[in-house]
């Protein structure tokens, strides 16, 4: 653990500095002093250490960090995977740190959607019912949530695969699934985590391209990378280090993915 | 609450992926519910024959035979010899002394069986002569196909007249009707007054009152012809049988004994062993009682071995529903993400052994259906299939999925997601 005072945690930057795009003032995602420690035998292993941290409603935020600095552990514990040892968390408005699990459940179906680096696509499933799988727990009947997902398909450009199976999908494609999963709920933001790390680069680039089409969409996005290139595609980004946040940097003209993925403008 | 649709759906995927493992673990329960409808299936049988051996030989009805001294199976003691050397056999007027001792008797019907020839015309015809009184036919219950019994004057007037059972009317008068018709026993003509509907055959032999090859064999005569005509002794009241009818069933065994009490009496009986006498008193309830216990036994055998294999069948169940449990983390983690709760969890995996155990239930019936006839085919036992006993069956093949299904899948259910997702 670093012997410095407090870290330097991160403050609201001004609203003019965020993005030309007017941003509302109201917060997505605020965290105060969130730690997290993993109990293990022979006591516990801190992977957050009082992270104060927040995400504007319709920002695409960066979570940089070298491995083991706990980029997953934030992301897991912003998405009411992990419940928080200590600190505060207000999602969307609400206070999950109190929350028992089969809130945090509602919470996850309602408020969040999960990106993985491994896609975490059902196998026997075919995509459709991939894509419509948070509406099964979000109780829609049947024909809506089958509905919802085809429209969320068409969108992001797989409207011709309704029926195949996850296995028989290159992995950009995969990811893609991953992402209209994550979307039909229409959650209030989108988490992922190294959601390029399985992916080539020009794949990779692809995913950033729908990321920045969501963004300019309006949806919020936080994506965790450990690859400086793909964090620049963001309008923010949080370094971490050791479990605290070393740095926060405004990304002044944040790279733009060249390709626009078809159909992604319906989303506007 | 997902709805039932997709969880049929998800569960029948679940068992899809792995026919083979599913369809082993079945095996106890298939072989559990099969043995639970056999056993069923060979009760209610039983239930059945009983039913019908009550029905054969009366509910109220006691019956007394007199035996002699040869009779009564392989050995002819010296000492059965001596008991019953000096018998005078059972007459009219111990059945008249009986009736008016013991108040618990309402009335009797006396058989007296004889060896006589019967003819119709120049055919011989294979049957029992039996002499009886008018009391006979309401005593055992008995149903008349056509024509009359015999009326007080037949017995009264000792006449020739006779009532025959089906299966000699259906061999001597085939479809003529046989009433005014005449039968030669003994070289004297009876006219046949009546014919008795023909008796079920019970199929468990042993305990059958009536031989099997006889059955509905029988030409009755009036009990007073017989005494006239076909003995040496004409003055006898000698009878071969005396059928004591009770007030009610609950009363069958206390008369019983009163009659036991009185023959032993009446034929110094006292001091002999009671295979040794010269009499048996039987009730119909007794024999019957027979047939239930090989049968007590066969269902205590069957159960045990389908309580046996529900059990096992539960925790091969169990095991399968561990082992999808462990195998199917990811699966769940990602549940899990997308906000399953832990109840919708434990409900899919659940369903999921319901589901197996239901289809091994379903199985299970159709194998019992093979059980039964097997049964039936090698013990020749009159079997019946229940459709009440598959609704036993399938709901104890959901109790076993339930039973054992419930541990895997709250296993399942208090996963943790991340720690599910990190399995490969
Ligand atoms: N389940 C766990 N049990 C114990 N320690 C863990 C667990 N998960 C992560 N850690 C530890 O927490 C720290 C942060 O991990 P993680 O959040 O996965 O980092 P990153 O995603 O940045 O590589 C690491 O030191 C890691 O070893
Ligand atoms: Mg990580």
């Amino acid at each position: 653990m670093s012997a410095t005072p407090a870290p330097d945690n991160e403050t609201l930057p001004p609203a003019a500095a965020a993005d030309a795009a007017p941003v509302r003032d109201d917060l997505v995602i605020a965290t105060q002093d969130l730690a997290k420690a993993y109990v293990m035998e022979g006591g516990g292993v801190p992977a957050l250490c009082g992270v104060s941290m927040h995400v504007r409603r319709g920002e695409f935020v960066s979570i940089m960090g070298q491995s083991g600095s706990g980029k997953s552990t934030l992301l897991h514990v912003l998405g009411c995977l992990h419940r928080a040892s200590g600190g505060s968390y207000r999602l969307d408005g609400i206070e999950v740190t109190d929350l028992n699990d089969d809130e945090l459940s509602v919470v996850r179906n309602q408020k969040i959607g999960f990106v993985f680096q491994k896609f975490n696509l059902l196998p026997h499933e075919d995509i459709v019912e991939n894509v419509a799988l948070p509406l099964v727990y979000a109780r829609q009947p049947r024909h809506e949530r089958l509905a919802a997902a085809k429209r969320m398909l068409q969108v992001i450009g797989l409207g011709d695969r309704l029926h195949h199976k996850p296995g028989e999908l290159s992995g950009g494609q995969s990811q893609r699934v991953a992402i209209a999963r994550a979307l039909v709920t229409e959650p209030a933001v989108i988490l992922a985590d190294e959601p390029t790390g399985n992916l080539d680069s020009v794949t990779g680039l692809e995913i950033m391209a729908l990321f920045q089409a969501l963004h300019r969409a309006g949806r919020t996005i936080v994506q965790v990378t450990h690859d400086r290139e793909k964090a620049e595609y963001g309008q923010r980004i949080i370094h971490l280090k050791d479990g605290l946040i070393s740095e926060v940097e405004v990304v002044v003209s944040p790279r733009r993915a060249e390709q626009v993925v078809s159909g992604v403008e319906v989303l506007a | 609450m997902i709805e039932w649709g997709n969880a049929v759906r998800i569960g029948l995927m679940g068992l899809a992926v792995h026919k083979f493992r599913a369809a082993l673990s079945m095996l106890g329960i298939i072989f559990g519910v099969a043995s639970v409808v056999a056993v069923i299936a060979v009760s209610e049988g039983a239930r059945g024959e009983v039913l019908k051996q009550l029905a054969a030989m009366g509910v109220n009805n006691i019956m007394v035979t007199g035996l002699d001294w040869r009779s009564g199976g392989s050995e002819t003691r010296d000492i059965k010899k001596k008991a019953r050397l000096g018998s005078n056999g059972l007459t009219l007027r111990e059945a008249e002394a009986a009736l008016a001792h013991c108040r618990l008797l309402v009335t009797y019907a006396p058989l007296r069986k004889v060896q006589a020839s019967i003819r119709s015309g120049e055919t011989p015809v294979s049957a029992d002569v039996v002499g009886t009184t008018p009391a006979f036919l309401g005593v055992m219950g008995y149903r008349l196909r056509e024509g009359r019994w015999f009326l007080p004057p037949d017995e009264k007037e000792a006449r020739r007249v006779c009532v025959i059972e089906d299966t000699i009317r259906q061999e001597c008068f085939k479809l003529e009707s046989p009433l005014g018709r005449t039968l030669v026993i003994d070289h004297e003509p009876y006219e046949v007054v009546g014919v008795l509907e023909s008796k079920e055959a019970s199929s468990d032999q042993k305990y059958e009152v009536i031989d099997i090859k006889q059955l509905n064999r029988r030409c009755y005569i009036p009990l007073a012809a017989t005494l006239a005509r076909m003995t040496q002794e004409p003055l006898s009241d000698q009878v071969s049988e005396i059928i004591f009818q009770c007030r009610s069933s609950r009363d069958v065994h206390a008369a019983a004994a009163v009659l036991n009490r009185c023959f032993d009496a009446w034929h110094n009986m006292e001091s002999w062993r009671p295979d040794d006498k010269d009499f048996k008193v039987r009730v119909a309830q007794d024999l019957v009682k027979q047939t239930e216990a090989s049968q007590r036994i066969f269902n205590y055998v069957m159960g045990c071995s389908a309580g046996i294999s529900l059990v096992v069948g539960g925790i091969g169940i169990m095991n399968i529903m561990l082992a999808n449990v462990t195998e199917r983390r990811r699966e769940i983690g990602i549940r899990r993400a997308v906000g399953a709760t832990q109840h919708d969890i434990l409900r899919q995996f659940l369903f999921e052994s319901l589901s197996i155990c239901l289809l091994g239930g379903l199985m299970g019936c159709l194998l019992g259906v093979g059980f039964t006839w097997l049964v039936q085919y090698w013990t020749q036992w009159q079997t019946v299939l229940a459709w009440w006993s598959m609704f036993v069956a399938l709901a104890v093949s959901l109790l076993d999925g339930v039973a054992f299904g419930t541990y895997p899948a709250w296993q399942a259910g208090k996963l943790d997601p991340i720690e599910a997702l990190r399995y490969e």
